[in-house]
């Protein structure tokens, strides 16, 4: 793909969660059998690897941008989505801090002893939507210093409550929405390094 | 042909878990093969509709695979369902499905795919790990980071086995004179003057062995530069690197040292006194020539102390020449009297410099006896009390009113003295202190009279 002039940041945020929803519908069809989506998501998520590794290294570690932190619930094992935001944030130019599946424990301390900007929590299943109300509570209730939680992933898709239902302050599919969302956007790499307080 | 127990039998054994289901979904037979017992007891599936026992996207799988067993068109495929008990555990089946009767009842043939359930589970959690890992080194390498820019050291990783610069941070390029980019994955031998690889190296590692840890003295083939290099020899990876410390030679260890011996040597021994505070002005160290001029027998007796106590204005004086060496770096030639322990007086003429300091900022002071000139000048000091017994004169014959605006007017009058004295006649610095405009100091120094001692 990269011989054909495809850009890095298009295959990444494009094509691979494209791929990725393909393969969740083939399953549904069964015209993938369970272990071929396995096979062909672990896939990706080398692929996502490759790709961005590049960007991130190069972060802005002294400038004043965003902190955010992404989770994922402690027995989900949909991981593709929450590092593909991380990867997404990291090249706006955000200090990103993924807890994939960690202990509650840990994820207490984390948002207790640190000050973030955002939270985002990614979403797998809408089955998940009820579990995913006590892991925000949990954040809420721990956060020294507030910061808007941001609920997003294919759980919310077919869930028009999805925002009620988690206790979100805000629910959302893209980085930019939710940036816009909690009002962060001017402290992205894009429109410069102009820290202004969101 | 085949008698209908022993068929039971077969097919209980032919497959993993076998469901009979009506064309509607309910669950009317289950069975499970006796050689693979670890599904538990499913007795109180029987009865119940198979919708109860599936995740929300099998359902839908299920919905339309019975619109097409119903609607009798072709054959059926097979198809992986996800069963859910209680909540509590998933588990895969993949099911074949086969009509059997007339009255629309359809046998399900399951495979158990929990075996490929724990691989995946186990891949997943292996990618779980690599993430963490690599977000911990991704946290790691943004402190070495940081602290490579940070430092004042110039340090350089080199490769032991290929001579090569495998990492340097800026301050090392600077003395190099090249950028990182450019140095990174050069050899480091083509960076000095007159040297082979095979020796130089060698030299390197037998000086990182050593425990001397001498510098081995090299010159820079771009700056021209004399360096001393301190190698230290470590294992990283299966991989003998080393890190190497490049110093300027002409600025570096002998020259510092023989400054600050000097510097020792003169607080020691000199003749004007010296005093270290920290910003609140507590002494922190004084030397002898301090000690004398306040009568002290020894620096314990006073460190802590603040050192307003040995100054006759106190802290007034302390705050003058504290903030103006904070906030300008540095307050010279003021003059005021330091105050022995027991009270004897001596004028002196003091220096504050502001020493910057992140974690230990501090104030020195060198103080130096000014009694012989003092001799020579004449203060106005006697201004105020005269100002002051004016004042209690109009007592009986002038208003409180009165008498109060002249004494505003004569304490005006002292501070502006007092300030444009300890500033030695620095109106920008007295009007500052005073928290007054230049053009308000003017128009009051003109009404007291006081821009005749103008120069």
């Amino acid at each position: 793909m990269l011989g054909a002039r495809i850009n890095r940041f298009e295959i990444a945020d494009l094509y691979i969660p494209e791929v990725a929803r393909r393969m969740g519908v083939a399953w549904c069809d069964d015209g993938m059998s369970f272990a071929e989506v396995t096979i062909g998501v672990a896939r990706l998520q080398g692929l996502l690897r490759d790709l961005t590794e590049n960007w991130s290294v190069e972060s802005r570690m002294y400038d004043d941008g965003l902190n955010i932190v992404v989770l994922m619930l402690a027995d989900d094992y949909h991981t593709l989505g929450p590092m593909l935001v991380t990867s997404q944030l990291r090249r706006l130019g955000a200090s990103v801090r993924l807890l994939l599946g960690r202990p509650d424990a840990e994820v207490k301390a984390v948002v207790r002893d640190q000050a973030f900007d955002m939270v985002l929590v990614s979403v797998a299943h809408i089955e998940k939507l009820g579990q995913t109300n006590g892991l925000v509570k949990m954040i809420r209730n721990n956060m020294i210093c507030p910061a808007p939680i941001i609920v997003g992933g294919p759980g919310i898709d077919m869930e028009q409550d999805a925002k009620a239902i988690t206790g979100a302050d805000h629910v959302s599919n893209d980085v930019k929405e939710a940036l816009l969302l909690c009002g962060l956007t001017d402290r992205t790499r894009t429109s410069g390094s102009a820290a202004k307080e969101g | 042909m085949i008698a209908p127990e022993v068929l039971g039998d077969i097919i209980a054994t032919a497959a993993d878990l076998a469901i009979v289901i009506s064309d509607m979904g309910q669950i009317l037979s289950v069975l499970i093969n006796p050689n693979h017992p670890s599904f538990g007891k499913l007795d109180h599936w029987q009865g119940r509709d198979v919708r109860d026992f599936l995740t929300l996207e099998s359902v839908g799988k299920l919905e339309k695979q019975l619109a097409v067993f119903n609607a009798n068109q072709g054959s059926l495929k097979s198809i992986e369902l996800n069963h859910v008990d209680n909540d509590a555990w998933e588990f895969p089946i993949r099911y074949s499905f086969h009509r059997i009767g007339p009255d629309g009842a359809l046998l399900m043939l399951g495979r158990d795919l929990r075996q490929i359930a724990e691989m995946q589970h186990q891949l997943v959690q292996t990618q779980l790990r690599l993430e963490q890992d690599y977000e911990a080194q991704r946290e790691f390498e943004t402190r070495l980071r940081v602290m490579m820019d940070v430092t004042r050291d110039a340090v350089v990783f080199v490769s032991l086995s290929n001579g090569r610069i495998v990492d340097l941070n800026a301050a090392a390029a600077t003395l190099l004179g090249d950028g990182i980019p450019d140095l990174t994955g050069t050899a480091f031998v083509n960076e000095f003057e007159g040297r082979k690889r095979p020796e130089f190296m060698e030299a390197l590692a037998e000086a990182a062995i050593t425990d001397a840890r001498v510098p081995m003295t090299l010159t820079s083939r771009r700056t021209h530069r004399t360096l001393n290099v301190t190698a230290r020899l470590f294992r990283a990876a299966g991989e003998r690197m080393l890190l190497c410390r490049l110093e300027n030679a002409e600025d570096s260890t002998t020259a510092a040292d023989t400054l600050s011996e000097n510097l020792a040597a003169f607080y020691r021994d000199g003749i004007d006194a010296i005093l270290f505070t920290d910003r609140m002005g507590i002494i922190q160290s004084a030397n002898d020539a301090f000690l004398n001029m306040i009568d002290s027998a020894s620096l314990a007796a006073i460190k802590g102390k603040p050192v307003s106590d040995f100054l006759v204005r106190g802290t007034v004086d302390m705050r003058v020449l504290i903030d103006n060496a904070a906030r300008a770096g540095q307050m010279r030639m003021f003059a005021t009297r330091m105050m022995s322990e027991h009270g004897a007086q001596v004028a002196v003429e003091m220096s504050a410099t502001w020493l910057q300091s992140v974690t230990n900022p501090a104030v020195v002071f060198v103080i130096r006896d000014a009694s012989r000139a003092e001799a020579l000048r004449k203060t106005g000091g006697p201004v105020s009390d005269e100002g002051m017994r004016s004042v209690m004169e109009l007592v009986g014959t002038a208003t409180l009113k009165d008498i109060v605006a002249e004494t505003t007017d004569v304490v005006e009058k002292m501070c502006i003295e007092t300030a444009i004295e300890l500033t030695r006649n620095n109106r920008v610095a007295a009007a500052e202190m005073l928290g007054l405009s230049r053009q308000s100091l003017y128009v009051k120094l003109r009404k007291y009279g006081l821009l005749s001692r103008d120069s």
